[in-house]
């Protein structure tokens, strides 16, 4: 739950919405910031705070909240 | 949604060049190494051509199609048309740069010459357009010139779209061929409801004239600096659009024409990153063997990455045997367009670098 409330917070954050709007089903292209280049400051942000590193092949597979909670708590 | 056949058109070669210098992500100055790691993961692109600035896109198709007309044992004389695809234009406001094509490849001054400014969608329309003029057999062939030079108006301080983008020109013979025993079918669309999604802003004749505060460099954000004559792109906007309507297109293509989508052999999708064609992919269910990608070295060339795909990933079979291929280009207008095109043999050459 934690993981979860983290990753909603740095989406928030790094797109500039309201978190109240973000659940773990939220994904690419459900928002209008979040297209290609905000996916990219997502996954990059995430790698920093949680201090890991995404695979290229695994990024790919990255699309909702929960699929990078799922990630990143596999890494941890 | 347009439906549209073109008959007795067949694509008999085609040719593609790039420059020789390479520009890469990971030296690009706004990344960090991570940064740079992730743009490769998401965009699938990790390097591309850049042209010196004494190279033109033209220069870049005058190569590609002069290699092409020897190699199809094609005269000069036998050219009825050639069609120059492009925003990359010699000159924005005139003359036409397929005149000067025209002039510099040799060929006769009866040879209709046209200039279509198209980007991304750009190798969709022009096949539609240079079939049709071909389809009813006055003229005979045709070399249709596509192709990008995003160096030339992008700002290598924007992260959003330098990185991206690569130069490449291609060349296209088509030929007039009443046995053709397939027709060239489209699904052509457009909504210039979004024409400011990636614009140039000058130089033209709405925001005319170019002035002393044109060449100005304004900071729009952290890694975006450009000027009014650079090309600017809304990603939220353009993203959207590209996840939805091209599936669409594709989708309505194959129902209304009876195509069963499983059983082409190629779809061929503008490299627009390699995120969204994935997301098209995938929604169609096919197997990643069937959709090839140019983009890793070559970058998202616009109008360019269909042919491109075509010579660098594919030229084995499309050379050897018959291909069912199913084409897709959408950028700039909004521009978006789907073709099913069945080639036979073609002379595919190996990519030239100028």
């Amino acid at each position: 739950m934690e993981t979860l409330q983290k990753i909603i917070d740095i989406v928030a954050e790094t797109l500039g919405i309201e978190k109240s709007g973000i659940s773990g089903e939220s994904s690419v292209g459900d928002f209008p910031e979040w297209d290609s280049m905000g996916h990219l400051s997502i996954l990059n942000k995430v790698e920093e705070v949680f201090e890991i590193s995404f695979d290229p092949e695994e990024m790919m597979e990255l699309e909702d909240v929960n699929d990078i909670v799922k990630a990143v708590k596999a890494k941890q | 949604m347009a439906f549209v056949e073109v008959k007795n058109v067949e694509i008999k070669g085609l040719s593609v060049a790039v420059p020789k210098e390479v520009k890469t992500v990971k030296e690009q100055p706004f990344f960090s190494s991570n940064e740079a790691e992730n743009f490769i993961a998401v965009t699938g692109v990790e390097s591309s051509h850049l042209a010196p600035l004494n190279l033109t896109l033209s220069d870049l198709c005058f190569e590609a199609a002069q290699k092409l007309l020897i190699e199809t044992n094609t005269q000069t004389a036998d050219i009825d048309l050639i069609m120059f695809v492009s925003t990359s234009r010699d000159f924005y406001i005139c003359p036409n740069t397929a005149n000067i094509l025209q002039h510099r490849l040799g060929l006769k001054t009866s040879c209709v010459a046209i200039d279509l400014p198209f980007a991304c969608s750009g190798y969709v329309y022009g096949l539609y357009v240079a079939g049709s003029l071909l389809q009813s057999g006055q003229l005979k062939r045709a070399l249709l010139l596509v192709g990008e030079m995003p160096s030339k108006n992008q700002s290598s301080k924007d992260k959003t779209v330098w990185p991206l983008h690569g130069d490449a020109g291609s060349a296209t013979l088509l030929e007039f061929s009443p046995s053709a025993k397939n027709s060239m079918k489209f699904n052509l669309n457009g909504d210039g409801s979004g024409f400011e999604a990636i614009i140039c802003r000058q130089p033209g004749i709405r925001n005319y004239p170019v002035t002393e505060d044109s060449l100005k460099s304004v900071t729009i954000d952290n890694g975006i600096e450009r000027n009014a004559l650079q090309c600017e792109m809304d990603g939220s906007e353009v993203f959207a659009f590209a996840i939805k309507k091209p599936l669409e297109a594709i989708t309505a293509l194959a129902e209304n024409f009876q195509i069963d989508i499983q059983q082409i052999d190629y779809l061929l999708i503008h490299q627009a990153n390699k995120m969204i064609d994935e997301k098209i992919r995938k929604k169609l269910k096919l197997p990643a063997e069937k959709v090839p990608y140019s983009m890793r070295y070559y970058g998202n060339t616009s109008s360019c990455t269909i042919p491109l795909t075509m010579v660098s990933q594919i030229s084995q079979s499309l050379s050897e045997k018959v291909n069912s291929l199913i084409m897709c280009g959408f950028g700039s207008g909004l521009s978006w367009g789907a073709a099913h095109i069945i080639t036979d043999k073609i002379i595919c050459l190996p990519v030239i670098e100028v």
